[in-house]
């Protein structure tokens, strides 16, 4: 019992820790786990490890929030969080932001916990049928995306650059981790070097309290956990085009705070349904799932309770750490030079990109951030620039 | 504006420049697809184990490398195999398993004819050539 309690806190520790750094995915750190295992094993049992892995995993995705909203340095989970959670920032209401999504988390969590017996009967047809229809789905939702921008010219244009960069980055396998670079450079370092350009400051007063408003939750939850869970436990597809088909099912998210509520909500639900899908389709969506599969094969169904009860834990555990320590750096962040904070964010993310992914994954980011900044200057919309996984996923679900 | 009309300029160029110099990369080292094979996506689903000749590197998802000749993925339940060859004729035995047991069933043997990276891992791109062995 108490090597379970252990287990809990120091995976929500953990979980803080790879949530504030940039560029340490919860992959990188369930990699590493399952590398050390062999060692690991003489301390703790395989299931004690997977609950480890999975804390990890959903605090990770709570406290992400925070460097992306703050300080514009994504994970591939968050990276459209960056652009209205900084309209926010600039507004005094960071902290509100980081809130937000948190509080779309624990929608997101308690929905689909809701759902979920329906997923236990209805998953494994849903995922045939759908899977069917993914390309057209994903053509229509990359259509309207352009069409209903104000700019479709422009959009189009960012849109196909895009993904022509995601697609020969993804398919020429140079790279080991081609997220990294490409979302890093398309959402975080663009928006730096564009705050650097433009000489940015922060509002020296930030707003330390929030409010969530009835509508905005329950269309921002509802949306959230509704493409989370649709897209979640299909190949190809993640938490960033559930986000985009969110969006395009939803006219009501293209409010700031809708949208950081649905973003919340699907980063959570994916952690969980990539869990279900495991034990209902014995498939593994996510790096954390799949170190949990080989730690842990053949997972009954007792095992999978305690596991959603560690959910819960770590759920909760997530959104109290987020909101104590979004509340604190902000506080710190506003007394800063924050031209000169984005400055080093920039630079970390050089850093972190050559020594993960090497001078091929430098190249991408660079040409990532000067794609990333285009939207800011021609007035389409940032959405756009997720041609660069869109693409290559209808491609790939059209056998090309 | 006009300072924003040439950052435009600007961005855009460097954008275009950028992507030509990755799709040179692209053209001149990314492994080729020949052909998508008769082994269907789904059908990798199954896959339990690769044994192979004339490889150069594998490198798992999870850093393992392999340089010998035989190497192994055993990673249940992964849709994709997770390795990366570099070498287009080398031919391999994919172990396949039937739906409800772990254990190899049976064996393909294959040309590897292209390996395409993605981001959930590597799409193993491959042409059936005969059944070699089975193993139930």
């Amino acid at each position: 019992m108490l090597d379970f309690v252990f287990v809990l806190f120091v995976g929500a520790l953990v979980g803080v820790f790879t949530g504030l750094m940039p560029g340490i995915h919860i992959n990188t750190i369930a990699a590493g786990l399952l590398a050390t295992s062999v060692f690991l094993l003489n301390y703790f049992s395989p299931f004690e490890i997977s609950i480890f892995i999975l804390v990890v995993a959903i605090v990770h995705s709570f406290v992400d929030f925070i460097p992306s909203i703050y300080l514009g340095a994504p994970e591939p989970e968050t990276a459209l969080s960056i652009l209205p959670g900084h309209q926010l920032l600039m507004k005094g209401q960071g902290y509100e932001a980081v809130a937000l999504t948190v509080f779309g988390g624990i929608f997101g969590f308690l929905f689909v916990l809701g759902l979920s017996p329906l997923l236990f009967f209805f998953l494994n047809a849903f995922y045939f049928f759908v899977e069917q229809y993914m390309a057209f789905i994903l053509i229509i939702i990359s259509l309207l995306l352009i069409l209903r921008d104000p700019k479709i010219f422009w959009a189009a244009t960012i849109f196909l650059l895009s993904g022509a960069l995601g697609f020969m980055v993804l398919r020429a396998g140079f790279i080991d981790k081609p997220l990294f670079p490409m979302l890093s450079g398309l959402f975080g370092a663009s928006f730096l070097l564009f705050s650097i350009l433009h000489k940015t400051t922060l509002p020296p007063k930030q707003d330390l309290n929030f409010k969530v408003y009835k509508s905005e939750s329950l269309q921002g939850g509802i949306t959230g956990t509704i493409a989370g869970t649709a897209l979640s436990f299909l190949p190809g597809v993640g938490p960033a085009q559930a986000n985009i088909l969110a969006m395009e099912i939803n006219p009501a998210l293209r409010n700031v705070r809708t949208f950081l509520i649905a973003t919340g909500a699907i980063n959570t639900v994916n952690v969980f349904v990539c869990l279900l899908t495991l034990y209902l389709l014995e498939k593994t969506r996510s790096g954390a799932v799949v170190a949990i599969s080989i730690i842990s094969p053949n997972l009954v169904l007792n095992e999978i309770f305690v596991l959603i009860a560690a959910c819960f834990f770590a759920v909760f555990a997530g959104a109290v750490l987020t909101l104590f320590l979004g509340k604190h750096f902000i506080k710190i962040f506003a007394l800063l030079d924050y031209i000169l904070l984005i400055k080093i964010v920039l630079l970390f993310l050089f850093c972190m990109v050559v020594f993960m992914c090497g001078f091929y994954g430098l190249l991408v980011f660079t040409i990532a951030m000067f794609l990333g900044i285009l939207p800011n200057y021609v007035g389409c919309r940032h959405s756009q620039l997720m041609g660069v996984l869109l693409v290559p996923t209808i491609l790939w679900f059209l056998g090309i | 504006m006009n300072q924003n009309n040439n950052y435009t300029k600007i961005f855009f160029v460097l954008s275009i420049i950028g992507l030509i110099l990755v799709l040179f990369v692209y053209l001149t080292f990314a492994p080729k697809k020949i052909a998508v094979a008769d082994m269907s996506v789904d059908m990798l689903n199954y896959v339990v184990a690769v044994e192979g000749v004339a490889t150069k590197i594998v490198k798992s998802k999870f850093n393992r490398e392999f340089h010998d000749n035989t190497f192994c993925l055993c990673m249940r339940n992964e849709t994709r195999a997770h390795f990366t060859l570099t070498d287009e004729n080398s031919e391999i035995v994919v172990y396949l398993r039937n739906s409800d047991l772990y254990v190899p069933s049976s064996g393909e043997k294959v040309n590897v004819v292209g390996i395409v990276n993605y981001w959930y891992g590597v799409v193993l791109f491959a042409e059936r050539v005969e059944k070699v062995k089975n193993n139930a």
